[in-house]
């Protein structure tokens, strides 16, 4: 069967554009080819909302949020951050837009909706159409909203979206508490695996969550929703990258546990994506040099000092302590 | 695998009823009504042809799972069919009899349910790549059960819940494209031409609020005003410009234009200006970008005077040229802005 895949990327924090996914995919081609000898037949669409959170990064600064967060913890964070010349300005304001802006979120999910949309509607084409969603950090909370709202509306009511990837997951820590990643009350999002009962309105017919345990991001209030493991896989590894810092989208996606199921998703290939060829894949990583294994104690310790640490307010110290420390 | 031509053969049969000259409005119909009849036999046929395929399948013991699944799942869509409501019986009968109906009912909306089947035919694939992925046993590709499952499924896609679920599906589809394009409309006329802390503080306000509610209303706060006094007390005199800020107010949009702005209401407080002891108090009504309002204020001599304002769009809209005071007025405020 030839199989007709499309693979939407959803990026996370700072800024981005249409381009932002183009080392992630050509690697996932290269290491296909390599891999299976045949090119990866998938067209891969990235999925961009930076201009939206840029249009309000213009109009004012973080001091305009001030009078609308309660949390004396946040208020805390946003004045270190402020005095901080380390200050990444948009990753923070990009988390907190998402937060706390009503309207620019609502402008990203429905935009972001009314573009995965219509590939939803491609695959009643056949049995012969795929869709896999990865979405990345901030880009997985976005694709929690988005796709709860195309199941809210029946988009997903026939043809579920088939795979959903989030890597560095932080869908937990972004909920608000009108809309949970997966607790009740009240009704959590609809962006999990669908139970495969008829009437169940689950948006996913296979949700996969990655976490790096060298990257302390997705630590804080982890994602470790109740379902069902049939549906649900959670992985957890250890990469470094080359390079880069353990939270980059690349270091994710080159990690034979990320890119091993990730392929198998869009290529439906099980002859060449079978658990012993992933375990030969894992065996062949390359140890960390030593200027990385320095970072790596750092990470650990910041990994330890937030792992499971339950508020936002945790999840934006974290992000100034990452910066502090330029990991980022 | 497409099965285009089960799906013309199905166009070709509502012909007899009379549907293939349906309204471009109504797509539904054509697509979801026939199903019925035949969609009850293809899915017997399948389950016959399933237990055939499975009994003398050599591999049975490692489909035996793959065989439940589908079984289970024809099963389900064979209720859900046959639970479609509202059908009628002689349309039904013609169609699955082959004949034309003598008169062709009134068909009910409620057979559009037939796009909500849901998807009870995804397994197959599924089940085999959870084999993969959990490190279960694989299914075998060449097994006679798989074979007759692939069949059943390119049949059943094609001919039962494809139809129905595209025209379902397209549906919801629009109306999501009509949300984004509202809320990029909105987006860019309202929340971007709000000060920041406005637009947040509406978002706070209608936090609960369901993403498909697109506000109508926003609340202003401390919204920089200017504007000119066209009519102060007793007096003749009038010109002035004034700039304040309204403090709190509640603005109207028009969703059907685009959400410009349409009413608003507010309380005005403007800053001293020559001549006065405090600053003024006042309050603020607007249509469009047009304002007017009433302000009071003290003057250095402890008098109160009552005062009349206009923005400078509807100065310049009235076009004041009697009163050389006012459009100086305008010609100061206009400098000041920048403009």
């Amino acid at each position: 069967m030839n199989t007709e895949t499309t693979v939407v990327f959803l990026h996370g924090m700072g800024k981005h554009d249409a381009t932002f996914h183009e080392a992630a995919w050509a690697f996932l081609q290269e290491k296909h080819q390599s891999l299976s000898g045949q090119p990866l037949a998938a067209t891969a669409i990235p999925f961009v909302y930076d201009d939206i959170f840029e249009s309000l990064r213009q109009t004012g600064s973080l001091a305009d949020l001030q009078p609308f967060i309660q949390d004396a913890g946040v208020l805390g964070v946003l004045q270190d951050l402020q005095a901080s010349d380390l200050f990444l300005y948009t990753h923070v304001l990009d988390v907190l837009i998402w937060r706390f802006h009503t309207q620019a979120r609502a402008r990203v999910i429905t935009q972001l909706a009314a573009a995965l949309s219509p590939l939803l509607v491609d695959l009643t084409e056949g049995p012969d159409r795929q869709l896999v969603v990865i979405a990345h950090s901030l880009g997985t909370a976005v694709a929690t909203d988005v796709i709860h709202l195309l199941a809210e509306q029946g988009v997903t009511d026939y043809k579920k979206l088939p795979a959903l990837h989030m890597l560095a997951n932080v869908a937990k820590v972004l909920e608000r508490p009108e809309r949970p990643a997966y607790n009740s009350p009240p009704e959590p999002s609809l962006c999990r695996p669908w139970t495969r009962e008829p009437a169940d309105k689950g948006a996913l017919q296979r949700y996969h969550s990655y976490r790096n345990e060298l990257d302390p991001i997705p630590l804080v209030d982890a994602f470790r929703p109740p379902w069902s493991g049939r549906w649900f896989q959670s992985t957890t590894f250890k990469a470094w990258g080359a390079g880069v810092q353990p939270h980059d989208i690349l270091t994710y996606i080159k990690a034979p546990e990320v890119y091993m199921p990730l392929l198998w998703s869009i290529t439906l290939d099980e002859a060449t994506y079978t658990p012993e060829r992933e375990q030969q894949e894992m065996a062949l990583g390359a140890a960390p040099n030593p200027a990385t294994v320095a970072r790596q104690a750092v990470l650990r310790d910041l990994a330890q000092h937030y792992a499971d640490k339950p508020g936002f307010q945790d999840f934006l110290k974290l992000i100034q302590s990452m910066t502090g420390q330029k990991l980022w | 695998m497409r099965t285009s031509v089960s799906l013309t053969l199905l166009i070709g049969l509502c012909c007899p009823l009379h549907l293939c000259a349906a309204p471009p409005t109504s797509p539904a119909r054509v697509a979801t009504i026939p199903i019925q009849g035949r969609a009850l036999q293809l899915i017997d046929q399948s389950l016959a042809d399933l237990e055939a395929a499975f009994a003398s399948d050599p591999q049975a013991p490692s489909v035996q799972r793959l065989r439940d699944e589908t079984a289970r799942n024809l099963g389900l869509l064979r209720q859900r069919v046959l639970a479609i409501p509202g059908l009628p019986a002689p349309a039904l009968e013609s169609f699955a009899s082959g004949k034309p109906a003598a008169a062709p009912a009134p068909l009910p909306e409620s057979v559009r349910a037939v796009g909500e089947l849901n998807p009870v035919w995804e397994l197959d694939r599924q089940t085999r790549g959870e084999r993969w992925l959990f490190n279960l046993q694989l299914t075998p590709e060449d097994a006679k059960t798989v074979q007759a499952v692939l069949k059943i499924q390119a049949q059943v896609f094609g001919e039962i819940t494809q139809p129905g679920a595209r025209v379902f599906i397209q549906e919801k589809d629009a109306q999501i494209q009509r949300l984004a394009a509202q809320w990029k409309t909105f987006y860019e006329s309202v929340t971007l031409q709000e000060y920041p802390w406005e637009s947040l503080a509406n978002g706070w306000f209608d936090v609960q609020r369901a993403i498909t509610d697109i506000p109508t209303k926003q609340v202003k706060i401390l919204h920089p005003v200017s504007g000119v006094v066209t009519f102060q007390g007793r007096q003749s005199s009038s010109g002035s410009p004034i700039t304040g800020a309204e403090v709190l107010g509640l603005q109207w949009y028009d969703p059907w234009a685009g959400y410009k702005p349409t009413w608003g209401l507010g309380v005005l407080v403007t800053l001293k200006a020559e001549g006065e002891r405090s600053s003024g108090l006042g309050l603020i009504a607007s249509y469009r970008d047009f304002k007017f309002g009433y302000r009071q204020s003290r003057r250095l001599d402890g008098q109160k005077v009552d005062q009349a304002i206009i923005s400078i769009n509807l100065a310049r809209y009235f076009d004041f040229t009697p009163s050389r005071a006012l459009k100086q007025a305008v010609d100061k405020l206009q400098a000041s802005k920048g403009n």
